[in-house]
C-alpha cells in the first residue's frame, strides 16, 4: 500500500524507463540509415579489389592453359613434388626474380606490382586434400584475400619438369595409377578407368 | 487520488512490457536478418555461381579435348566418343566436388547431355603438308556430307571449329593464291589465305576481311569456334616484331553444304595444318584426307551440359553448349 506520492514516483521512474528505451529504438533504426563507410579504414574494400584483382588474374591465366602447365609441373629432382620450391633452378613464383614460366610472369607483371601474394596448390591424397605452396612468401598475420580455381589433368597430359616447366617427354598415362608409390607424380591417379587424372586447386593469398 | 495514481501506474507499466516486447522484435530481427549481411552473403554466392561457372566450362572445353585423345591415341581433336565422355564428366563432377570442399561451401552437379549430341565429322592434318609434298593432290574433298545429304544440324554452329596454319605464305597485293577451304562446290563461301585473309560469302555481313599489308614468308594461322576467334601472322624473318592478330566475329555460312575442298597453291605456301570439325558431316566423300566420323562410333563435336550449383542461400542451374552457336 504505497502512498499518492510514492505511486507518482514509481510512474516517474516507468516514464524515464520508456523514454530511454524510445531514445535506444530510435538510435537503433537510425543508425541503421547511416553509411559508415567513409569513417572506417578502407580494408575491406582494399580487400574486395584485391579479391577482385586476384580472380582475374586467375581467370586470365587459365584461359591461357598457363595453369595446366603449374598443375603438371614437378621438381627436377627424384621427388617429384608439385612445383620447383627451394629446389634446382630458380624459385618458382617469386615476386622480382625473372620468371621461367608463363604463369610467373603473368604474376610479375601483374599482381607482383601492387602487392605480395603466395600461391599454394590443394591436391588429393587418398581421402584427403594436400596443400603445398608454391612460393617461399607465406602470407603474414594481417588482412588478406583469397581467391582460387580449379584445374584438371587429363592422362594424355604430359608432366613437365624443373623451374622452366619443361616437356618431359612423360606422360600422366606413363607413370601408372600409383603415381606417388612409383614416384612418377605427386598424387595418383584419381579415375583410372577413365581419362581424367584427377582436379587440383590453385590458390592465391594477396595481402 | 490515489486509485487515479495506480490507475496511471498500470497504464504505464502496460506500456513498458508492450514497448519492451515489441523493441525486442526489432532488435533481433536486426541481429538476425539485417537487410545488409543477407543482401551481402548473396551477393558473394553468386559470385561463387559465376567464378564457378567459368571454370567448370573451362575444365569441361579442356576435357572434351583431352578426351578425344583417348579415342585416337594421336592428337587432341574437337571431337568425342559420347559413352566415354560421359565417364568422363562423372569422374570430374566427383573429383570436383572433393577438391572444392577445400575452400568453399558448395556443391556442383554435371550432366552431359549426351541426348542433345551434335554428330559429324572431324577432319585434320596435324603432321603439315612440307614443302615439296604439296602437289596437286592437296586439293581435295577434306569432309563430306552424311548419309548423301547435307552438312547441316539443328540449331548448333555447323562447324565448331575451324582452324587452318600456314607457314611460308606472302601477304599483299598481287600476291599468289595461298590456300583456301571452300565450303561447297556451288557454293560462294570461301576461307581465304591468299593476299589478304578472308572469308568470302554472299552475305557481306557475315564475312571478315583482314589486311596486313605486304609481308613476305609470313606465317598465318586462323582460328575461329562457332564464328569467333583470330587471325594471327608472324613474321619469321623478324622475330621481334610481335604477331598481328585481327579479331573476328559473327562468321556465317549458308545453311548446309555438300561439302568442304581444301585448295592450296603449293608454290605459295610452304607448310600447311588444319582442323575442320562439321556438326553433320562425314568422311565418306573425303579424298585422301585425314577425318573421323561417326561409323562405328557415337560422336559428338559439341557437347553441352547442364550444370547446377547449390550453396547454403543460392540454387542456381544453367545450361552450357562448348561452341554456342552465334550463325547456324
Amino acid at each position: 500500500m504505497g502512498t499518492a506520492s510514492g505511486d507518482r514516483g514509481q510512474a516517474y521512474v516507468l516514464e524515464a524507463v520508456i523514454s530511454v528505451l524510445v531514445l535506444a529504438l530510435a538510435l537503433v533504426l537510425g543508425m541503421q540509415a547511416v553509411d559508415i563507410a567513409p569513417w572506417t579504414d578502407g580494408t575491406d574494400r582494399q580487400l574486395d579489389d584485391l579479391r577482385t584483382q586476384a580472380d582475374d588474374v586467375l581467370v586470365t591465366a587459365q584461359e591461357e592453359g598457363m595453369l595446366d602447365d603449374i598443375a603438371a609441373c614437378v621438381a627436377n629432382d627424384e621427388s617429384n613434388e608439385p612445383g620447383t620450391v627451394g629446389r634446382e633452378g630458380p624459385t618458382l613464383l617469386i615476386p622480382g626474380v625473372a620468371p621461367d614460366t608463363a604463369f610467373e610472369a603473368w604474376l610479375d607483371n601483374t599482381l607482383a606490382n601492387a602487392t605480395q601474394f603466395a600461391v599454394q596448390l590443394d591436391y588429393p591424397v587418398g581421402d584427403g586434400i594436400n596443400s603445398t605452396s608454391l612460393t617461399l612468401q607465406s602470407p603474414l598475420d594481417r588482412p588478406s584475400a583469397t581467391a582460387s580455381t580449379r584445374v584438371t589433368l587429363s592422362e594424355s597430359d604430359e608432366i613437365l619438369r624443373g623451374a622452366a616447366c619443361s616437356p618431359s617427354g612423360t606422360t600422366l598415362a606413363d607413370v601408372g595409377d600409383n603415381a606417388t608409390a612409383d614416384g612418377g607424380f605427386y598424387f595418383d591417379n584419381q579415375d583410372p578407368d577413365g581419362e581424367l587424372y584427377g582436379v587440383v586447386t590453385i590458390r592465391v593469398v594477396v595481402w | 487520488m490515489t486509485d487515479r495514481s495506480r490507475g496511471q501506474l498500470l497504464l504505464v507499466g502496460a506500456i513498458v512490457i508492450a514497448t519492451v516486447v515489441l523493441a525486442s522484435v526489432v532488435l533481433l530481427n536486426t541481429v538476425h536478418s539485417s537487410p545488409s549481411i543477407s543482401a551481402e552473403v548473396d551477393a558473394e554466392s553468386l559470385e561463387n555461381v559465376e567464378r564457378a561457372s567459368g571454370e567448370i566450362e573451362a575444365n569441361l572445353g579442356q576435357l572434351f579435348l583431352t578426351t578425344a585423345a583417348t579415342a585416337t591415341a594421336d592428337d587432341r581433336l574437337p571431337y568425342v566418343n559420347t559413352s566415354a565422355f560421359e565417364t568422363v564428366v562423372d569422374a570430374y563432377e566427383t573429383e570436383y566436388n572433393g577438391i572444392v570442399a577445400s575452400d568453399r561451401a558448395f556443391v556442383i552437379d554435371v550432366d552431359y547431355l549426351s541426348n542433345e549430341s551434335q554428330p559429324g565429322a572431324v577432319a585434320y592434318n596435324r603432321s603439315v603438308f612440307a614443302d615439296g609434298a604439296i602437289d596437286t593432290s592437296v586439293n581435295r574433298t577434306v569432309v563430306g556430307s552424311a548419309s548423301g545429304g547435307s552438312i547441316s544440324v539443328g540449331t548448333g554452329p555447323l562447324f565448331p571449329v575451324v582452324s587452318l596454319t600456314a607457314t611460308g605464305v606472302d601477304l599483299g597485293p598481287g600476291s599468289p593464291s595461298g590456300v583456301s577451304l571452300v565450303f561447297g562446290p556451288s557454293q560462294t563461301d570461301r576461307l581465304n589465305v591468299t593476299d589478304n585473309v578472308s572469308f568470302d560469302d554472299t552475305d557481306p555481313n557475315n564475312g571478315f576481311d583482314c589486311g596486313f599489308g605486304t609481308i613476305d614468308d609470313a606465317t598465318v594461322s586462323v582460328e575461329f569456334s562457332a564464328g569467333t576467334g583470330t587471325v594471327t601472322v608472324t613474321e619469321p624473318r623478324n622475330d621481334s616484331s610481335s604477331p598481328h592478330t585481327c579479331a573476328v566475329r559473327d562468321v556465317g555460312f549458308a545453311d548446309s553444304y555438300d561439302e568442304v575442298r581444301l585448295e592450296v597453291d603449293r608454290n605459295s605456301v610452304e607448310t600447311l595444318s588444319y582442323v575442320l570439325s562439321a556438326a553433320g558431316g562425314d568422311c565418306d566423300d573425303a579424298d585422301q584426307a585425314t577425318c573421323v566420323d561417326g561409323d562405328g562410333i557415337d560422336i559428338d563435336v559439341n557437347p553441352s551440359f547442364d550444370i547446377s550449383f547449390v550453396d547454403p542461400s543460392v540454387t542456381h542451374e544453367s545450361s552450357f553448349t562448348l561452341y554456342e552457336a552465334e550463325d547456324g
